[in-house]
């Protein structure tokens, strides 16, 4: 027993080697300031909480020169910081940031995941290759990558997302939305918008929206397929068109024409004050009533 | 007296149990290192995990002894040793128990580890495939049985000079492995792609395609001058260890080393190593036994990797270094006119001195080792730049990519004068199948992807390059290209500065100006053409002028306007693109009597267009579309529609191309129904342009050609929406901009 004692306070004891620095850092800050987050590469998690400081903690990236971590006034600066040349090997960064839930966060990063949830101050995500996932957030949202995917759930607010090739899917969305990708899907759950636009080039769009009066929405894709599901709709105006695509319409009894080298629709429910227009070059259009 | 003092010492051990403690230390920690060596690839644990905890153990023996002799423990508890016998614990029973457990763990894990060895690999290759996406471009489903990925040796060493030259060792063993013809060969960038990486090897091997990784280590010791390498050979199916061995021996020694490692390689693979690169006098030429060399040979290449200006600059020099330090170091001079000769290619510096200084260190490499591919490569790369050498440049490319079939520069300079599309799409895969973490093939593959609209690959590889290197200028500039084509101009206008900021660029520049045009932001447009403008050759000066033009028409400045189609109407003489700048300033200036009878001048004056290019191609559809215009407008109606017919199928063609896309073809697509009168179908090509992602919005409103449209609700309508979707990118820009300024 002695001996199984003395190995375990042995090994215990023992430093183990780590590659990248470790780190666990604290700074008051002021509840709504500015944080701004930099990171090249790797995995951010970004999570808001009710204390008045801000909480750095994971691994830094393996070719880090440092974290800077400074604050000035309501402004809060966290940059992992790195080489300006030769960052071709190695692993990136591993790291939790807790802020209070109502500061401005803006992450500018490059191939990096970044994860963030609770933040009621706004959002700004942009990563270049990396995914974005943000939960439970509201405020200005503005998200942004080329070639990963993106997923909000739970969001609420004036939301912006762009992404090149990935998918955007957007549950339980309340409020504003302006959604665009080139070559990936589209998912939108909203609801309580006053304007919702999504436009891609060669990907799907599904879109399933409850109308209020006055809604301006519009959907745009050349080659991929557009499926709107409305409930309840009331008071709306619809406009759709599909140069060589076809027109689904089982919202009202109205008719698709076709002519001047494109099928087109022409529908209103109530007073028509709410506007949707649809538009695709060569995909199909399907509007139904939720 | 010794004897019973020593007797006595070796009781008192006894007594207090450090015998025993000892021995137990060593049975308890031996199956936790193998429980440890055997997860640590399933738990992508990396290797210097296992390594540190090797070194702690045995750190940790001693600790065990001293606590074993002050302390005791017995049934009253823990406490210090007081020289009294008392009752332990456990029994002996209990301790034998626990020894005969931890001895037969390790007979069990014994087994198991052989058993893993021995393992069916095609099952835990289908295993390992189902962990990650796979890549773009696919490699082979299962890897050759004779290949290897050389993955740069690590250094024990904080000086990255020691780096350095442990990455030179592992290059030159993969430039001697390379020339087996029998042995595929991972490629440079992509094997060393993964330094430090935290995969494991299966992971590895499955991405690189290769049966087998050759990995090690190196530690320079600056005291005695010695050198240890160890090295090992895995293979990738199963982790299991192929080959492994250690080699101390002096610095100068490391020749010998190489020749040891790739002889002990070749005989596990079952390949015969090419007399040419083992050991004696045509193997030393094309490697080094100088260590400065090996340092600044591997840091050229790094540098060269970087396909910058002062990327190449910095690889110039350190090859140059190489040479120095050892002036028959071959590869070193393919470095060198690789170097000179890209700066050359990238239109960085003035052709001729360079491309002598690069064809007299392509010509001592050949003379060092005819036989050497990289420098058939080098050659074949030097003699492309002479328009009237691309025979002898395609020759010189195929006797490289014979030599070394595994040496992706090769394939893809050879695709780059490729004339058929399809052949050159195939070529450039295959660069990127050879090298895929290779950012310059990947970034050739996706420009040829982009101009086929191929969007969602040009993101994949994308993402390939800049996971390989986030700060490769190229792979930004590339998605600024696409998304400025696809009318994501606030995006294009993100990439293209983060490209600028990465390596400042004039055409960069020229097009940051030209997006901030486009969506109005004028104050900025001015700051980034007057950036560019200065650092474009003259002869591109009419170019450029168009290029503004947009500017003042979008910011309604007419007299400005008015100015600078005067200044184009009124160019000298000069090429045949001189020639149509003239008749489309015309056309737009409205002085429109004389635009046919120029057409036909230029036309019969035998004159060419010398830079001829995409431009080129779009602005003459441009003009004949104008001439055509004005044909029909003076009467010419059988000429001005066969020359609208000729257009028209012209750009049909393109847009039909598969291997093209441009938004702008379109838009002349609505120019030819607007003049044939055919309104309707007019505004449609218009909307499809639009939503292809066309956004000169500038445009249409002063287009002659649309005249007849310009004053039609739906064309009012669809400009208004064009102008309000690029003034919520222009407010969106200022928001993000604002958003991150802070108070």
């Amino acid at each position: 027993m002695k001996t199984i004692a003395v190995v375990a306070v042995a090994m215990l004891s023992l430093p183990f080697a780590i590659h990248a620095e470790e780190v666990d850092e604290r700074r008051d800050v002021v509840r709504d300031g500015l944080v701004k987050i930099k990171n090249l590469r790797g995995d951010i998690r970004i999570e808001g909480w009710d204390e008045d400081e801000i909480r750095v903690q994971g691994d830094l990236d393996e070719l880090s020169t440092g974290l800077r971590f400074e604050v000035d006034g309501d402004e809060t600066q966290i940059e992992v910081q790195m080489p300006r040349r030769d960052v071709n090997w190695g692993d990136g960064s591993d790291l939790v940031i807790q802020v209070p839930s109502i500061s401005r966060i803006a992450v500018d990063s490059v191939s990096t995941d970044v994860y963030a949830e609770n933040l009621d101050g706004g959002v700004q995500l942009r990563t270049v290759s990396g995914e974005i996932e943000l939960r439970s957030s509201s405020q200005t949202i503005s998200l942004a990558t080329v070639s990963g995917r993106i997923e909000v759930r739970d969001s609420s607010g004036d939301l912006r997302a762009r992404s090149s090739s990935g998918e955007i899917e957007l549950h339980s969305h309340q409020g504003n939305a302006d959604v665009e990708t080139m070559s990936g899907e589209i998912n939108l759950v909203a609801r309580e918008a006053e304007r919702l636009r999504g436009s891609t080039i060669s990907g799907q769009i599904e879109v399933e929206v409850s109308f209020l009066q006055d809604v301006q929405a519009e959907f745009a894709s050349v080659s991929g397929e557009i499926t709107i599901e409305i409930d309840d709709p009331e008071n709306l105006s619809v406009s759709a068109s599909s140069i060589s695509g076809e027109i689904s319409n089982y919202l009202t009894d109205d008719a698709v024409k076709e002519g001047f080298g494109q099928n087109s629709l022409r529908t209103q429910i109530g007073d028509g004050s709410g506007s949707l227009n649809v538009r695709v070059v060569s995909g199909a259009i399907e509007i139904d009533e939720g | 007296m010794a004897g019973s003092t020593l007797a006595t010492f070796y009781e008192e051990l006894k007594r207090r149990r450090v015998i025993r403690i000892a021995t137990l230390y060593v049975v308890a920690i031996w199956p936790v290192i193998q429980l440890l060596d055997i997860i640590s690839p399933t738990l992508n644990l990396p290797e210097s995990v296992l390594r540190y905890l090797v070194i702690a153990f045995f750190v940790g023996l001693p600790f065990a002894l001293i606590l074993a002799w002050m302390f005791d423990v017995d049934r009253d508890g823990i406490h210090l040793d007081d020289g009294e016998e008392h009752q332990p614990l456990l029994g002996s029973k209990v301790d034998l128990t626990i020894v005969g457990v931890l001895c037969a763990l390790v007979v069990v894990l014994f087994f198991v580890q052989v058993l893993m060895e021995e393992a069916p690999t095609t099952e835990l290759a289908e295993v390992s495939t189902q962990v990650s996406p796979p890549p773009l471009v696919q490699p082979a489903l299962a890897a050759p049985e004779a290949s290897i990925a050389v993955k740069p040796f690590d250094s024990f060493s904080a000086d990255p000079s020691d780096q350095f030259f442990a990455d030179g060792l592992s290059e030159e063993l993969l430039n001697v492995l390379a020339r087996v013809p029998e042995l595929h060969v991972a490629a440079r960038t992509s094997s060393f792609a993964y330094k430090g990486v935290n995969k494991n090897i299966s992971e590895i091997g499955r991405e690189l395609n290769v049966a087998t990784i050759l990995e090690g280590s190196v530690r320079v010791n600056d005291v005695d001058n010695t050198i240890r390498i160890t090295a090992q050979l895995i293979d990738v199916a199963n982790g299991a260890h192929i080959w492994s061995e250690t080699y101390t021996r002096q610095y100068n020694d490391v020749f010998r080393i190489q020749d040891e490692i790739s002889a002990a390689v070749a005989e596990k693979l079952k390949v015969t190593l090419v007399n040419s690169t083992g050991s004696g006098a045509e193997g030393d030429v094309v490697r080094t036994t100088n260590p400065e060399a090996l340092i600044a040979f591997g840091r050229g290449q790094q540098e060269l990797s970087k396909r910058t200006k002062e990327g190449f600059q910095d690889a110039a020099e350190y090859f140059q270094s190489a040479i120095d330090a050892d002036t028959n170091f071959a590869l070193a001079y393919t470095g060198l006119a690789d170097a000179l000769t890209l700066q050359v290619r990238y239109k960085f510096i003035e052709k001729d001195e360079n491309l002598k200084k690069a064809r007299t260190a392509v010509d001592r490499a050949l003379a060092l080792d005819p036989e050497l591919g990289i420098a058939w490569a080098s050659k074949g790369l030097l003699e492309s730049q002479y328009p009237d050498r691309k025979k002898l440049a395609r020759a010189d490319l195929e006797k490289a990519m014979a030599l070394n079939p595994s040496y992706s520069m090769a394939v893809m300079w050879y695709a780059s004068l490729e004339e058929d599309q399809s052949r050159k799409l195939n070529l450039y895969e295959r660069a990127v199948e050879l090298d895929p973490k290779s950012p310059v093939a990947a970034y050739n593959l996706a420009s040829l992807y982009s101009g086929q609209g191929r969007d969602a690959e040009v993101m994949q590889l994308f993402g390939q390059m800049v996971e390989a290197d986030p700060n490769y200028p190229k792979a930004y500039e590339l998605v600024g290209q696409v998304s400025a084509r696809r009318g994501q101009l606030g995006e294009a206008i993100r990439y293209y500065l983060k490209a600028f900021e990465l390596a400042e660029d004039a055409n960069l520049a020229l097009n940051i100006g030209k997006m901030y045009a486009d969506i109005g932001e004028f104050e900025n447009s001015d700051i980034w053409f007057e950036k560019a403008v200065p650092h474009i050759p003259e002869e591109y000066s009419a170019r450029i002028q168009w290029f503004r033009l947009g500017r003042y028409v979008a910011a309604g400045e007419d007299e400005v306007v008015a100015e600078m189609l005067d200044g184009l109407a009124n160019l000298p003489e000069g090429d045949l693109e001189q020639d149509y700048n003239r008749i489309l300033a015309n056309y737009f200036l409205g002085n429109t009597t004389s635009i046919v009878s120029d057409y036909d001048t230029a036309l019969a004056s035998g004159k060419i267009i010398i830079n001829d290019d995409q431009y080129v191609s779009d602005f003459m559809t441009r003009v004949q579309i104008a001439v055509a215009d004005r044909m029909i407008i003076e009467g010419k109606i059988e000429a001005g529609n066969a020359l609208l017919s000729s257009v028209e199928k012209i750009v049909e063609k393109k847009l039909t191309d598969p291997l093209r896309f441009w938004p702008d073809d379109r838009y002349h697509l609505a120019r030819i129904s607007a003049i044939r009168g055919q309104d309707q179908l007019a505004l449609i090509q218009l909307q499809r342009a639009v939503d292809e992602g066309w956004r000169e919005h500038w445009r249409p409103a002063n287009d002659p050609a649309l005249k007849e449209i310009q004053s039609d609700r739906f064309f009012i309508n669809m400009m208004a929406g064009l102008e309000s979707r690029l003034a919520i990118i222009r407010d969106q820009l200022r928001l993000e901009a604002e958003f991150a300024m802070g108070s």
